[in-house]
């Protein structure tokens, strides 16, 4: 069973805002979510192998020829905020 | 074939595919059914409709829209992403415009196709009784449903499709990994998500999958070589279909597909048995060990994957932003745009990727996925096609969708390991229609889809 | 001799190497060469992470790499594979960096630098990888008191390759000695241009007595990891000779003051959340295909050093400084192929010094203007300060050689010319010619060297000492 810290900081790591008062039904969410999984805890899987894609094959490259992109003006169609054509974000730290 | 598809041409060859638009969107702006079916309508520039030897010239068609479409809003039915007109065509839009397409609109989804999480329109209502959803594509499913248009191009993450399909009466047809590009598909689950068709019957199915199909270099998983969805049949098996039976054709029945089902819902899969076997076909059951955790698999991995996927919605280049003055809290205040059931889906990935927990489910899922598509090949050695109800389930309450979860083995295990699987209409289970899942192997979708038509036409009638 | 490092000093480094000589970004196909547009000039929906564009690898980002593998005298992994990195940044559109983890693509390699003993050192290197880089953000004001960013995405998606060593370096001097010759081996490969801004950064990890283990981030340049390198190495020296701990922490180099400094402790441990990427299944490199790019492989600063030495007799010093960059090693050998390969290995050198003392490449001069220079000196026409000068005036004002000595009047003197100079010099300088009576042998070079003063340069030194020795005999002695 997980705590409210722990899903406070699972939250946090993914960057949704949670309301201290709702913590404790995300939490009892997450919980039932856990338990409807927890069968995999006693399997123990034939391989060591993962499979990751149902494709088995070597990853196919790309030829390293250019390609026209967006304009700057599509790029930049639904950007929420500008600043002298880039992005702007308010202060990181 | 395409029988739908070529009713619709009669008139629009009569009309033009002006009129034949304005048909479509009559429908569905009118029938009470296709409320809330359309998130976003086009307004298509007819003047560039020209291709009429097109294979699909003039024909309407709705793309869900989890589907990037250049210029017409594109949401994934989330608040998140409202306002988000894509400066860029995907790869169905392209090829279905190719061949003379008309976009009519943006199908309603679930958010995101998240199983649980309604759309923020709200959900899209069973036309056979309202108090149930018509589907995580429910939007896509019953705007072919009503008439509106012959096909919908969806995609089945999460087993959408098929579910649609099956709640809803009509055929919905999930190809092979990689048989047609995911460039502009916004799929959460990578490695399980592939663009999907909805239609009124299997060979309409195949005609768009046939437009859709084929390499594109811009999805790194897309098969190199083309299927062909119409006529690629295996060679061994041409001549008994020719003969529209399915004489001598192994049929696998997992038993543990239907494990838990109600029994009418068997009552009814055993009478399409029946019809398989009246075709001549071979059908035994068969245990699919691995199963007994695909639902388990399928969600550790489908929830991780979303959990990377759905990081790119901060409100820094496109999409909703609500401001803050710090850049990480303005991110977090706006990821509470997203659906209460995408957040929580979000949290429980990012929680099964922690660095404390990866090893116990995630990276344990990824080698339980080895052993299934392991048994998957063996049964296949054995078995032409596995078949099973789509969905032994009846369709979710739609205002209790939010409990809803996903459990059918028939959906996640094909999901897992990419195969080509259809879901044809047959019959009903409380006046909700229901449907019959055929699955086969790696890029046999042809065999699948020519045994669903032989399937369609035998059980015509029955539904 | 071997260099006892008495402080336990050990610095490991991790290179960020831009391999902006691709042609396109790694998983979409945008051009690497943004320098010349504006922000969000060079993007597509991929590098910006709209939403639905699956990513396709570049086959350049893993040539490259092995490329840079097999020169590092590395392994290359048989089957490598991606891993998704998490974490929100804004200068990280998809909230994934897509990088490698328990299988990167190269391991297990070294490279050969000079010791701070003078003998060879092995750097080992444990992996490179391939990453993609983020965007570029430029923070109003700096970046901890800032009230906002701009975020360009021209660079993100750009391939990235991280080359992480063993800290088998000594000092702050072997640090330098290391990215040099790391530098000059990638430029011999073709994969980056090291003039772009940010094409090569370094992290410094440095510990000394074989305590705690300090990261400096973010270096962009060689000087800059050096002085980073020193400073650490005096400030853990001195936090334990005051008896206090040396915190494990991440630092930030000043290189304004030339310090280190702390960044802000985080309350918690980043968990990046690694997982398979499962958009890029793994892929397999063939012995084939590794054989295909070794035959392909140029030879490298240490095999055409050696080669030069061998073949033109050149020393090691002069043969090393001619092959630290590729095309200068070409310049030079074009030249020597026409005309005297020692004459031309020791003019090339000096106008290496004077093309570093103005900042300028190998560009700015032609092979043919080396040839001339060579035969202008070999065939008496010039001296050694006019060749200087002919170099400089080259760089400076352009023109060809033959144009400069003939506008300079660089002709060597005559005998004429040179002998009244000399005359001059010894009746203007009775001193130095009394010094020189007296048995000071050196005082004659004073002479001389009025001599050239005279001749502008002209003189041949040679000619002018036998003439100055003349005119004084004919003075003094009356012979």
């Amino acid at each position: 069973m997980f705590d409210e810290s722990y899903v406070k900081e699972s939250a946090e790591s993914a960057h949704i805002y949670i309301n201290e008062e709702k913590l404790g039904e995300y939490t009892e969410r997450l919980n039932e979510r856990m338990k409807r999984i927890e069968k995999v805890l006693d399997i123990e899987p034939k391989t060591n192998k993962t499979t990751i894609n149902p494709s088995d094959r070597s990853t196919v490259l790309r030829e390293d020829v250019k390609e026209t992109g967006l304009t700057h003006e599509e790029a930049m169609k639904n950007a929420p905020d500008e600043y002298e054509g880039a992005f702007r974000v308010p202060k990181i730290i | 074939m395409s029988e739908t598809i070529k009713s619709v041409k009669e008139y629009i060859s009569k009309e033009g595919a002006k009129q034949a638009f304005k048909r479509a969107e009559n429908v569905i702006k009118t029938k009470p059914e296709c409320e809330n079916a359309i998130i976003t309508y086009s307004n298509p520039d007819f003047s560039k409709v020209t291709n009429e030897s097109g294979k699909l010239y003039g024909i309407p068609i709705v793309i869900s829209d989890n589907i990037s479409t250049k210029d017409i809003e594109t949401t994934c039915a989330s608040n998140i992403l409202k306002g988000y007109i894509p400066p860029y065509k995907g790869d169905a839009e392209q090829k279905l415009e190719a061949e003379g397409a008309v976009i009519l609109g943006k199908g309603n989804i679930n958010e995101f196709l998240i199983p649980n999480a309604p759309s923020f329109i709200g959900d899209v209502k069973n036309p056979y009784d309202d108090k149930y959803t018509a589907g995580p594509a429910g939007g896509c499913a019953v705007s072919v449903l009503a008439g509106s248009v012959p096909v919908s191009v969806a995609s089945d993450a999460y087993g959408a499709v098929r579910l649609s399909a099956s709640y809803t009466g009509i055929t919905g047809f999930r190809p092979t990994y990689g048989a047609i590009s995911r460039y502009g598909l916004i799929y959460n689950s990578g490695s399980t998500d592939q663009v999907s068709i909805l239609a009124n019957k299997v060979s309409d199915c195949a005609t768009v999958a046939n437009v859709l199909g084929g390499h594109d270099k811009r999805d790194t998983m897309s098969l190199l070589d083309p299927l062909d969805f119409e006529k690629g049949v295996s060679k061994a098996r041409k001549k008994i279909y020719d003969s529209d039976l399915l004489e001598g054709i192994k049929i696998g029945i997992p038993e543990n597909f239907i494990e838990g089902a109600d029994f009418e819902i068997v009552k009814n899969f055993e009478k399409a048995i029946k019809i398989f076997e009246s075709l001549g076909a071979v059908c035994e059951t068969c245990w699919f060990e691995a199963a007994e955790f695909s639902n388990e698999i399928h969600e550790i991995i489908t929830a991780g994957e979303a959990s990377a996927m759905l990081a790119k919605y901060d409100g820094t280049r496109f999409g909703q932003r609500i401001d803050s003055d710090n850049w990480h809290e303005m991110v977090a205040k706006t990821r509470t745009l997203f659906g209460k059931s995408v957040q929580d889906e979000i949290i429980f990935g990012t929680n099964l990727l922690r660095s404390k927990q990866i090893q116990k489910y995630y990276m344990k899922a990824l080698k339980l996925r080895t052993d299934l598509v392991e048994e998957i090949n063996s049964l296949f050695k054995t078995y032409d096609f596995l078949i099973s109800p789509t969905t032994i389930k009846i369709p979710a309450v739609s205002k209790d969708l939010e409990n809803w979860f996903l459990t059918d083995k028939s959906i996640t295990s094909i999901n897992l390991a990419g195969l080509p699987a259809i879901s044809v209409p047959f019959k009903k289970y409380n006046g909700i229609p229901t449907g019959i899942q055929i699955a086969g192997n790696l890029k046999k979708d042809s065999d699948v889809l020519k045994t669903a038509y032989i399937f369609e036409k035998k059980s015509k009638g029955e539904n | 001799m071997i260099y006892e490092n008495p402080d336990k000093v050990k610095i490991g480094l991790e290179i960020h190497v831009q391999l902006n000589k691709a042609n396109t970004k790694m998983f979409c196909g945008c051009t690497t060469d943004y320098t010349e547009s504006g922000p969000n000039e060079c993007v597509c929906p991929g590098c910006l992470a709209l939403p639905g564009v699956p990513p396709v690898l570049n086959q350049s980002s893993i040539d490259f790499a092995i490329r840079i593998g097999l020169a590092l005298n590395a392994k290359i992994n048989k089957e490598t594979d991606f891993y998704l990195k998490n974490y929100f940044y804004p200068d990280l559109g998809s909230g994934y960096q897509t990088t490698q983890f328990d299988k990167p693509i190269v391991y297990d390699g070294y490279v050969l630098i000079d010791g701070e003993d003078g003998l060879e050192h092995k750097v080992r290197i444990r992996r490179a990888h391939m990453e993609d880089d983020p965007a570029k953000l430029v923070h109003f004001g700096t970046i901890d008191k800032s009230t906002g960013s701009a975020a360009d995405f021209n660079r993100s998606g750009m391939p990235l390759v991280e080359i992480v060593t063993e800290p088998d370096m000594r000092s702050p001097k072997e640090v330098r000695r290391f990215l040099d010759k790391l530098r000059s081996i990638l430029e011999y490969l073709d994969v980056v241009d090291s003039t772009r801004e940010g094409s090569i950064k370094a992290d410094v990890n440095v510990s000394v007595q074989n305590k705690t283990r300090v990261e400096v981030k973010n270096i962009s340049s060689h000087r800059a990891a050096e002085k980073a390198a020193q400073f650490e190495i005096m400030r853990q020296k001195d936090a334990y000779r005051k008896g206090k701990e040396v915190v494990q922490e991440t630092r930030h180099f000043d290189e304004v003051r030339n310090v280190t400094v702390s960044l802000r402790a985080k309350e918690t441990e980043d968990d990046y959340r690694y997982f398979p990427a499962f958009d890029l299944v793994s892929y397999k490199i063939t012995d084939k295909k590794i054989q295909k790019i070794k035959d392909r492989l140029p030879e490298l600063p240490d095999a055409k050093r050696e080669r030069f030495v061998k073949q033109y007799d050149l020393s090691e010093a002069l043969a090393k400084s001619l092959t630290t960059e590729k095309e200068f090693a070409d310049f030079f050998e074009n030249a020597a192929r026409k005309t005297d390969p020692k004459m031309a290995a020791s003019w090339a050198d000096i106008i290496r010094g004077e093309l570093n003392y103005r900042d300028l490449s190998v560009k700015a001069i032609k092979t043919e203007e080396l040839i001339r220079i060579v035969e202008l000196v070999s065939e008496n026409k010039i001296n050694d300060v006019g060749g200087v000068l002919i170099v400089r005036t080259l760089l400076d004002e352009g023109g060809t050689a033959d144009q400069i000595v003939k506008a300079k009047n660089l002709g060597i003197a005559e005998d004429d010319e040179t002998k009244k100079a000399a005359v001059e010099a010894v009746s203007e300088n009775p001193e130095a010619v009394s010094d020189y009576l007296n048995g000071t042998e050196k005082a004659i070079n004073f002479i001389v060297g009025k001599v050239m003063q005279k001749t502008k340069g002209k003189a041949d030194a040679k000619t002018a000492r036998e003439m100055v020795i003349e005119a004084i005999d004919e003075k003094y002695n009356g012979n």
